[in-house]
């Protein structure tokens, strides 16, 4: 019985992993595939061609040239990239700065609760709502077209500041009030304590920014005219339907960064949640 | 495990940078390097060089007598001579021969002059008689008619008298006296009609007599033209003679033919031992006169070269040195068409009144034309043809793209409006004098082609 129950468990996952993983393999066997190929099995579904769509998982003339059109013959797929890492580089940073200062504030000083209970409020309110007064306000700092118009807004965002105060409301006062016997000063409790304990929750909360800005697309799209400094997200939308393979290859070299990222802290993402859900 | 991800991922992002600087390289490898400029005012030149053969301005022909033979030749092409000097000479036998021949002629010229005057009193003096013949003649028929017709109206008058008489008288016994006084005025009305017939009859003949005689008279007077024969013979003796008294003086200066002028012979048109033309033996260039040189222009040069375009000539002068006159000018300009289908070509004639230059000398010829300042002037090498009369240039425009701002080419139709070697005039209105034109590139370039300024 226990067994069939772990085989079960097992066969179920392996589902869950191919329904997940299906749209990444789909995506790397169609970066392998040429032109002509492509167009065989996409055409009715891309450009409205005739026939239907059909689809092999093993190329029939395997080729490398969209990924070399990419990485050597495409500089500006490369700009891109760097802006990307660049305006998330600087979010994060930005939000290292601000956001965690602001959750330990939020989460030990009980006179801040009003003000937390509105800010959470603004965490409500898409972008799509937003973007107007968010663009009048930009243009009124003149930092529109700018990467900081994008920055800025990112570092301030009510998001990981949610995620943090949940890790920093967990810890014991009793340790904090330990610490001020000691004769720790409040940065000192925050840099010594805080910020040790909560590293779970930081990384977790960096993690996630970094997906989530590492695919930002409306505000670069609303807020930057100049294409030089569009993140990488915009970039496929330039590309057209007679590069497809190029498409495939650049969805699997975008990944490639996030994949790293997400390894580097699985770790913490679990601990993280796991100490989410223990508190709850 | 971690450190082993962070690890890798900062190779990816090594990797991503050295990717990132190669495809840059490459891609700037790929890109047009131009080298730009702006449309600028500026002044066309129209300065055209050829060469040219010179020549004297003037000269002067030499005549001699024709159809003598040419026995020596004493000067060559190029020699200076002065007033007088031989040029060649004819054969004395010859010479003295063609004398005595026209001496000849003229002797019998006279006499066919004074026969040719004779023939003529003679028929005048013939005419002028037959004149008077006829004049007497018709004065004769008159005289004759009118006693003619005096005689037949007398008689007439006497017929009609008897007869009116005869009617006046009665008869004075019976009808054998009437009948005979019947009788006799029947003779006398005949011969009363008889006479009046009889004068009708000479008036009839007298007027034809008159008519005729009349008509002689009218012909007599007219006489035949004058002949023109002794003219005409007087005339070829005047010429003779005038021929006779050139060969006469050529006999004097022992056949020699000598020249007219002082100058350089500039062409000898005779040969020893063949006789000498009608036309001109030989040319002597007036040294005073200038030089000239002819040139043949294209018609597209033609059109930028005036009368008032200056002319500068480059060549050897007398001495062998090295020569530039600029006091030259340009005398005219014609067209000159060698056949219907043939390409149309100028001739201008370039004199100068300084003779630096010897005739015959081989020289460059610079007619310079500027034009008027045109506002928008581009370089020749900037202008692409697109067909008949049909240019375009290639501007840079700034593009927004996602490496940066980068220069992208731009096909501009322009309208050329002159051009000379090196720059050609634009219509402003196609072209404006802020925009950048592509001046040279080191790839091949088309309409929104990436290019890049050259450093």
């Amino acid at each position: 019985m226990k067994k069939m129950q772990k085989a079960g468990k097992f066969i179920f996952g392996c589902m869950v992993i191919v329904v997940f993983c299906l749209p990444v393999v789909f995506l790397f066997t169609g970066s392998l595939k040429g032109t002509e190929e492509l167009r065989e099995s996409l055409g009715a579904v891309i450009s409205g061609g005739e026939g239907s769509f059909q689809w092999s998982f093993f190329p029939a003339y395997p080729t490398l040239r969209h990924y070399v059109e990419v990485v050597f013959d495409s500089p500006e797929f490369w700009t891109l990239f760097w802006n990307s890492v660049r305006m998330t580089g600087l979010i994060l940073l930005g939000q290292i700065i601000v956001g965690i200062p602001a959750a330990w504030g939020f989460a030990r000083y009980r006179f801040t609760r009003p003000v937390f209970r509105i800010y959470m409020i603004l965490m409500m309110i898409p972008f799509q709502v937003r973007m107007v007064s968010e663009y009048l306000l930009l243009r009124r700092l003149e930092l529109l077209d700018s990467l900081w118009g994008i920055v800025l807004p990112a570092v301030f965002s009510t998001y990981p500041v949610f995620i943090l105060f949940q890790f920093f409301v967990s810890i014991p006062e009793e340790v904090l009030d330990a610490a001020r016997i000691d004769g720790a000063s409040e940065t000192k409790i925050f840099l010594k304590i805080g910020v040790p304990i909560g590293k779970a929750g930081i990384c977790s909360s960096l993690m996630l920014s970094f997906v989530e800005y590492w695919n930002l697309i409306e505000q670069p799209m609303t807020f930057l005219d100049t294409k030089s400094l569009w993140p990488l997200s915009l970039y496929m939308p330039q590309i057209t339907e007679a590069r497809t393979g190029v498409s495939f290859a650049i969805s699997i070299l975008v990944m490639i960064l996030p994949f790293f990222v997400f390894l580097a802290g699985q770790e913490y993402m679990q601990k993280g949640i796991a100490a989410f859900m223990k508190d709850e | 495990m971690r450190n082993k991800v962070i690890r890798a991922g900062v190779i990816f992002l090594v990797i991503a940078a050295l990717c990132t600087v190669i495809s840059r390289g490459l891609y700037v490898a790929s890109i047009a390097n131009v080298t730009l400029q702006t449309p600028r005012m500026y002044t066309l030149n129209h300065d055209i060089e050829m060469y040219g053969i010179v020549e004297q301005s003037r000269e002067f022909v030499v005549l001699a007598q024709a159809n003598q033979i040419v026995t020596d030749i004493y000067v060559k092409t190029g020699q200076e001579v002065k007033v007088g000097d031989p040029l060649f000479a004819v054969d004395m036998e010859y010479l003295g021969q063609q004398i005595d021949s026209l001496e000849n002629e003229i002797a019998q010229l006279e006499y066919q002059i004074r026969d040719a005057k004779n023939q003529e009193a003679d028929r005048r003096n013939q005419e002028a008689l037959a004149q008077k013949q006829a004049k007497e003649n018709y004065d004769r028929t008159a005289a004759k008619w009118e006693k003619q017709l005096a005689k037949d109206a007398k008689a007439v008058e006497d017929a009609r008298r008897a007869y009116e008489e005869s009617l006046k008288k009665k008869p004075e016994n019976g009808d054998e006296q009437a009948g005979e006084a019947q009788a006799e005025q029947d003779q006398l009305l005949a011969a009363l009609k008889e006479a009046e017939a009889q004068y009708e009859a000479s008036v009839s003949q007298k007027e034809d007599e008159l008519f005729t005689a009349g008509q002689n008279l009218e012909s007599s007077k007219v006489t035949g033209a004058d002949s023109t024969s002794e003219e005409q013979l007087q005339l070829q003796k005047e010429q003779t003679e005038k021929n006779l008294s050139q060969l006469t003086e050529l006999a004097d200066r022992e056949g020699k033919i000598v020249s007219s002028a002082a100058g350089m012979v500039s062409e000898i048109l005779v040969r020893t031992g063949e006789f000498t033309p009608s036309t001109a033996s030989a040319l002597v260039a007036d040294m005073s006169s200038g030089i000239k040189l002819t040139v043949t222009l294209g018609a597209d040069e033609a059109k930028y070269v005036g009368q008032d375009s200056g002319v500068t000539i480059r060549g050897k002068d007398r001495e062998g040195k090295e020569a530039v006159l600029t006091n030259v000018e340009i005398r005219s300009i014609k067209e000159k068409k060698e056949s219907e289908d043939s390409l149309s070509s100028f001739e201008a004639v370039i004199t100068s009144p300084e003779t630096v230059f010897a005739p015959g000398t081989n020289v460059s010829v610079e007619i310079r034309n500027q034009s008027a300042e045109y506002d928008t002037c581009i370089p020749l090498q900037a202008l692409h043809e697109e067909g008949a009369d049909r240019y375009a240039v290639y501007i840079t425009e700034e593009k927004d793209t996602m490496i940066g701002k980068e220069l992208v080419a731009r096909k501009v139709m322009v309208k050329v409006i002159d051009q000379d070697a090196e720059f050609a005039a634009v219509d402003s209105d196609t072209l404006s004098s802020q925009q950048n034109i592509i001046y040279t590139s080191d790839k091949t370039i088309e309409d929104g082609t990436t290019v890049r300024e050259k450093d």
